[in-house]
Parts: C-alpha cells; structure tokens; sequence
C-alpha cells in the first residue's frame, strides 16, 4: 500500500522504519518484512516501478533522440554527476541520477557525489561487481594499528554472505583463494579468447597473480526462489543501467523490494526525505522520523520501534548529525568524535591498455556485462613500495570495431568499418583508500537546501599511501599486458579524486567501544540502540573490492539481531 | 514438483507463436514489435525451468528492421493479435509508437553546408551492396548532435572546416567540393586527412567528421540494422566464437 502524500496519514506507527530503498535498505525491508514486522520504507525520491518506468530499457540505439549521446543542456544540470564519463553522458541513464542544480552541497574539497533518488536508489545503475571480504581484510586496522580495529571477524559474516548470495546471485568461480574468498556462486561468464591468454602469461609470470571472471550480481543459473520472484537469466544486453526488464541482476526493484512487498507488510512511501530523528531524551532511544514531504516540502513524523538508516553513507552519516539531543549534544548521535570521519573511496583511474593480434579467427558473441578481475597480490605476493595494503583490477579484452581509428575513405573504408580489427585488452585498478581522521564531512552552520535542511560539506582529500599505490597500479597493468604479448601498450594514470569510485564509505565506522566508533558490532548506533546504519557509512575500513556485497551481509545480519532483540524486549 | 507438461505445453506454444509471428512479422517488416514480444514470451517462459534450448531460438531473430513510420501499425497489430495477456506495460509501447528523437529540428548549418556534409558522408561511407551515409540519414543525424552535444568551439571548427574545404576546392580545383567527381572528392579528403595526421595535437576538422559520421551511421536503425546486425537481447555469451573476415559483425 501507498500512502498519498497529499492525503493525511492517520496511522503513521510502524514496527520498523527503513530510510531509504537501495541496494542495503531494500535488504532490511526485506528481512524486516518477512519476519513479521510492519515496515515503512521511506526514499527521498520518485517511485520507480520495476519494469514499468525504465523508460529506455527497450530502445534502440536509434530510438534515443541523441542515439545515446547526452545534450550539452542537461549535462550542465548534472555537472558533478558528469564527472564520471559514464553515468549521465549515456542518454539512456541520465534519467537515473540527480540533477546537481536541485541538490546542492559544498566541496571544500573536490568529492564527486554521484546520486540516484528513486526507488532502489543506485542498485539500478550499479557495477554489479560483488566479492567477499576475507579474514585479512577484517584484521588489517588492527594489525597496521590504524584507525579502530573492526569489531567482526570473517566468520561472523561468512554465513550472511552465503545467505545474501543465495537470493542475489552471484556468477562467478570457484578459486579457493583464501584472500578473496569465494561465494556460493551461478556459473561464471567465460574469459575471451584474449582474456585467456592474459590468464595464462600472468600466472605462468608471477607467483600468486590470477586472472579470473569477474563476480558479478547476475543470474546464469536462476534457482526456484530467483525465477518466482520473476526474474530470469542475463540476455547479455550490457544495457544493465537503464534498468532491466528481466530482472537479471540484482537491484532492490527487481529483487529485494518485491520480496518484502509480496509478505504484505511493507509500506513504500517516495518523496520522503528524512532530516533526522526524533530522539527520547528518557529511554535513549530514536521514537521515530522527521520527514520533509519533497513535493508539498510539509513536514511530517513516522513512529517505529526500530529504525534502519540506509540512505547511503554520506546521507546517512548527515541524518545522525542533524539529530540534536541534550544528551549528545550539536554533535548528533555520537560521543566518540568518529561521526563524520574518516571518509574512503577507492580510488581508480589509473591502468593500462593495449591491442592484441593474435587469437584473430575468434570474437565474442554476445555484450558481456562484466569483464576479467585480478585479485590483490601486493603486499601479499609481491611487496608494495612505499604504502601498505592494495588493489585489484577490472578490464576487459574484446575485438575493437567500427569505433577504433580507421584511415581512409570510400569502400576500402567502410569494409574496415564492418570488420573487426585486432583485440583492444585493457585494466584499470581499484585500490584502498585508507581511513584518515581528517576525511570529513559536516554540516553547513548557514547553507540549507530547498527542503530547509542543512547542506553537507565535504573536506577529504589522499596521502602518500595512495599515490606510492597508483604508481604500481599503472605500472603493474603495462607489465601484465606487455607479458601476454600486446603492443601499442599505453598505461594511464591521475590524481585521485575522493567519490569517483562511487564507493564512499566510512564516516558512521563501526568499533569494539562507544569512545571509538558510532556503531558496535550489530551496527547498532551506540548513541540510541534501535537505530541501525548497514549502509558504506558503517565501513570501518575500506579494502580493495567493490563493497556492496559487505554492506548486503551486514544488513541481513544486523536485521536478524534487531528482531531477536526486539522480540526479547531489549530494543 | 512435476512440472514437465506445463513446461512442454508452454514450449510448444511459445514456438508455434514465435513462429507465427516471424511469418507475419518479417513480410510487414515489425521486427521491432516483434522482439519486444519475443523478449516478453521468453520472459514469461522464463518462470518454468530448463529454458536454455529456448534461449537459444533468440538468436534467429535476424530479421532487418522495420521503419520508425510503421511503428504506430505494428503496435496495434501485434497488441490486437496477441490481447492483454502478452501485452507489455503500457509505457514500453508509448515509447515505439512515438520515438523519442522525432521532435528534434536540425537548425545549425546553413544549407550549402548541408549538401557539403552530405557529400562528405557519402565518401566515408558510400553505398555498397549495403546503404551508405546518406541513406542512412546520417547528415541529419549529424547536424543534430552537433547542434546538441557537442560544446561551441568543437561546432565552430566543423563548420569552419566545410567553409574553408569549399573554398579551397574553388581555389586549388576550380570547382566546389560537391561538383567534383566522386574519386576526385576523395582524393581531396585523403589528402587533408594525411595532412591533418602529420601534425600533433587535437583532433582536426576530417578526424572529427569522420568520427560523428560513423558514430551516426552505426547507431542509425538503417545501419545498424544493414552494415551490422543489432540486436537488442543476443540472449548469450560467448567468449570466442569463431570469426573470419566479411562475416557481418553484431553491435
């Protein structure tokens, strides 16, 4: 059921309350619902029905007014989101993520904030890229003794990880690394021909280095649960970012968000943004939501028992900080002094490229969503010169067509043009960030926005760590790709931009103490026990792989704790 | 639970239809309706499983293409034929009967640059045993992302680059650009092309053409649908399907 947001809402209490409705919020919906509680879930944005409203998820290259290419006018209205070269200058996506000119903040240093307010937020438009965490990764701040050591171990998660992986699908295969452990995977999508001979030249050359199938959040192999849902197998469209009317890959729409709706308990309620919430002085607890309607901009209140806060790290971290209590202060929901810090991304950019002439009676059949991963080897095989930790690689190899540069004209050129030319094999890494005390993100004192809430400003920036990094990021690609043979290898590098990665994490962290962190264990908010953040905001540090897979486990297992509790009295 | 006759009921049903439709589908040339159907039938089998040797029957969906103009008719033939229970949502069809990028006017170049562009569209992508430039509206196309997508100072050295191509074919040739005969026309574009190489930098005025000419020509229904095959939902992957030169390329 929907609640009209011009209507008057006669009963706005809830068991539980979920703000917002992507790729972790659509989890606790889920998991909230089907055990039995009533759970309202509140997104800032518009309703985006599955299906229904991708409106170009059927379109021909031809069918898009630009035929994909993005008008200088509306690039102008999304011009941070445009800071990715891939979001919104795609005329069939930019209808996914916000326009900056209505949703302002400041950056007092560069951060490119990219945004998606619907429903299901940016599980829509995702990477789908989704791989464990390992033991290591859990005890690195600890044993480099940074930051604040995790307050879980692999084991804790293993089991939550195997459980979000059921219902998600993951492709993928069975390595047995014990770095990058492996998920209950549907079969992997195959290597291509040059991809395969970068495998074997790569791990024949270095000790310890892999090339394999990415681990994507796509069916190969829908189960019963998948296929009831009514989603089916990838048809290798790669339009994955319009929304897909197969349901293929994991989104909240197509997944998470059907499953608690078809248990009846779910309310869904778009236009809904959150500004902070309502703090009991007596019991320590959150009683409920303050919400600004963003159509009528009225403010109004919800009341559960139990609150989720999943509006993404930033947003969320901005929602703790805009509770103001007698207990805690102007500071928001915390006493450590943690809220608000240590800010992390990966950060990307930097790899190499080259072409490949050999394997030239074979192509790929089909657009692969998804392309080879190299798992982290530095400081683990290899040593890293000059910063701890690591990174690992996405890229692809596939035959170049009509787009690379062809000489000539007339004829000649056009059968060029419909050829195929040699293999174009490239990598870009994704290396950690780490979590630094100066990363940081607060409110504006003067600056609201059209809702009247307080602006977020960003001040976070990089250290030697992750540039001694990026230089092994480039010059490691060069090296790979020139052992498998290609030529014309170019490797590429910049400065790191904080937000790029669109993995921001961090800032709400996770800890063993209430002096240390803004979460425990259960990512429980420490300040008011019913409040959960299970978004990037709870990320204590940041390792190398994409982190959405991490923040689906923590949900599900923070959910399964809060109805435990809940039912023993405790919340 | 048995469902194997459900499954072989609904198989032999999406066949006899998918079949029946490639029969009255390719004679009107609704391919468009017809895969969106298609993708729907699947999806709907998608529900029981062991779909794969279904899959496998998207790939004869090579029909070519039919034009934007009939769009309207295939809608209502196919919605008519098949009723509700086929029928996608609403939108998705709203959206073929009327294509987002008919709406939009060329108003950029004058009309001696649009007959410049034209020929100079031609010689890049001539008509063959397959549509070339022109035919595949690619001026049109052109002019519109140029006006649309491209910011002031890339437009400026475009049209500057007609301008000066035309008066330099008066001055060198003695004719304009578009009178001179086809191999004379690239003759000229070869030339100012190894010239434009020679020198380091940005790309020039022929590299910038040629790139938009072939981005339009490709992405344009007639040739993608022509020179290439497209299709919207291959249905598979595979990592090294075997290739040789002058097979058709899919996009």
């Amino acid at each position: 059921m929907q609640i009209n947001h011009n209507g008057v809402v006669a009963e706005n209490t809830f068991d539980a309350i979920v703000v917002g409705s992507g790729i972790s919020g659509g989890w606790a919906a889920k998991e909230l619902t089907q055990k039995g509680l009533k759970v309202l879930v509140l997104e800032r944005g518009r309703d985006l029905r599955h299906v229904v409203d991708y409106q170009t998820t059927m379109s021909m290259p031809w069918d898009l007014p630009h035929m994909g290419r993005s008008p200088e006018e509306s690039l102008k209205q999304q011009s941070v989101q445009a800071r990715t070269g891939y979001t919104v200058q795609n005329e069939g996506t930019a209808y996914l993520f916000v326009k900056d000119t209505d949703h302002p903040y400041i950056e007092k240093r560069r951060f490119d904030w990219m945004r998606g307010y619907h429903k299901g937020g940016r599980s829509i438009t995702w990477g789908k890229q989704t791989y464990r965490w390992s033991q290591m990764d859990f005890e690195a701040n600890a044993k480099d003794g940074i930051a604040t050591p995790w307050p879980i171990n692999y084991d804790d998660i293993a089991p939550w990880y195997s459980y979000v992986e059921r219902f998600a699908g993951i492709s993928g295969s069975v390595e047995n690394l014990a770095h990058l452990p492996d998920s209950d995977f549907q079969p992997a999508m195959d290597l291509t021909a040059a991809e395969k001979i970068l495998k074997s030249s790569v791990e024949k050359k270095w000790n310890g280095r892999k090339v394999i199938p990415g681990r994507v959040a796509h069916l190969t192999a829908p189960t019963q649960e998948q296929l009831a849902l009514g989603r089916g197998k990838c048809q290798y469209r790669n339009l994955c970012s319009r929304g897909c009317p197969y349901g293929a890959y994991f989104s909240s729409n197509g997944a998470t968000l059907i499953a608690a709706e078809r248990t009846g308990n779910m309310t869904f309620r778009p236009h809904s943004i959150v500004g902070s919430l309502i703090y009991d002085e007596t019991t320590g607890k959150a009683k409920g939501v303050n919400v600004v309607d963003e159509l009528s901009k009225q403010p109004m209140e919800f009341f559960a028992k139990i609150i989720f806060v999943n509006a993404s790290c930033v947003a969320s971290t901005g929602i703790l900080m805009n509770t103001k209590t007698q207990r805690y202060g102007d500071a928001g929901l915390d006493e450590s002094g943690s809220l608000g810090r240590y800010l992390m991304d990966h950060h990307l950019g930097v790899g190499a490229s080259g072409t490949f002439e050999g394997e030239l009676d074979k192509t790929t059949f089909g657009r692969r969503p998804n392309g080879f991963y190299i798992p982290r080897y530095r400081n683990l095989y290899q040593e890293g010169k000059g910063y701890i930790r690591g990174f690992g690689y996405q890229g692809g190899g596939t035959r170049m067509g009509w787009n690379r540069d062809i000489l000539g004209f007339g004829e000649d050129f056009k059968k060029q043009l419909t050829s195929l030319g040699p293999w174009s094999v490239s990598m870009g890494g994704f290396g950690e960030w780490l979590p630094y005390k100066d990363n940081m993100m607060f409110l504006s004192p003067d600056k609201k926005d059209q809702w009247g809430l307080p602006q977020i400003v960003v001040d976070a920036g990089y250290t030697d760590n992750e540039l001694n990094m990026r230089k092994d990021m480039q010059t490691d690609a060069a090296e790979m790709l020139e052992a498998m043979g290609a030529k014309n290898v170019t490797s590429r590098g910049s400065d790191p931009a904080l937000g790029l990665g669109i993995h921001e994490m961090g800032t709400a962290r996770m800890g063993t103490d209430r002096k240390n962190s803004v979460l425990n264990k259960h990512n429980q908010v420490w300040a008011a026990p019913n409040v959960f953040v299970t978004d990037g905001a709870a990320m204590t540090s940041a390792n190398c792989v994409n982190p959405s897979l991490t923040y689906m486990a923590l949900t599900a297992r923070a959910a399964d704790y809060a109805v435990s509790e809940l039912k023993k009295g405790n919340l | 639970m048995d469902n194997r006759p459900i499954r072989i009921l609904l198989q032999a049903l999406g066949q006899t239809l998918i079949i029946l439709l490639k029969k009255t589908i390719s004679s009107c040339y609704f391919y468009r309706a017809y895969l969106l159907l298609e993708n729907r039938i699947i999806h709907l089998y998608q529900s029981y499983p062991r779909s794969d040797s279904f899959f496998r029957m998207n790939a004869f969906a090579g029909f070519n293409s039919f034009s934007i103009m009939q769009r309207r008719e295939a809608v209502k033939i196919v919605t008519a034929f098949f009723g509700a229970s086929l029928a996608l949502p609403e939108s998705v069809f709203a959206r073929i009967a009327e294509p987002l990028g008919d709406g939009i006017k060329p108003t950029l170049l004058a009309g001696k640059q649009r007959k410049l562009l034209a020929a100079i569209s031609e010689c890049i992508i001539p008509k063959t045993d397959t549509p070339g430039a022109v035919e595949a509206g690619v001026p049109r196309l052109f002019e519109i992302l140029l006006q649309d997508c491209y910011k002031a100072d890339d437009q400026k050295l475009i049209i500057d680059g007609l301008v000066n191509l035309d008066a330099d074919c008066k001055t060198k040739q003695g004719a304009s650009f578009a009178k001179l005969g086809k191999a004379k026309q690239i003759e000229v574009l070869t030339e100012m092309e190894k010239a434009e190489r020679a020198v380091k930098g940005k790309p020039g005025f022929i590299r910038m053409t040629k790139d938009l000419v072939k981005f339009c020509f490709v992405n344009s229904e007639v040739g993608a649908t022509t020179a290439f095959e497209y299709q919207i939902a291959p249905g598979r992957w595979n990592g090294e399907e075997l290739y040789k030169m002058g097979d058709k390329i899919y996009l």
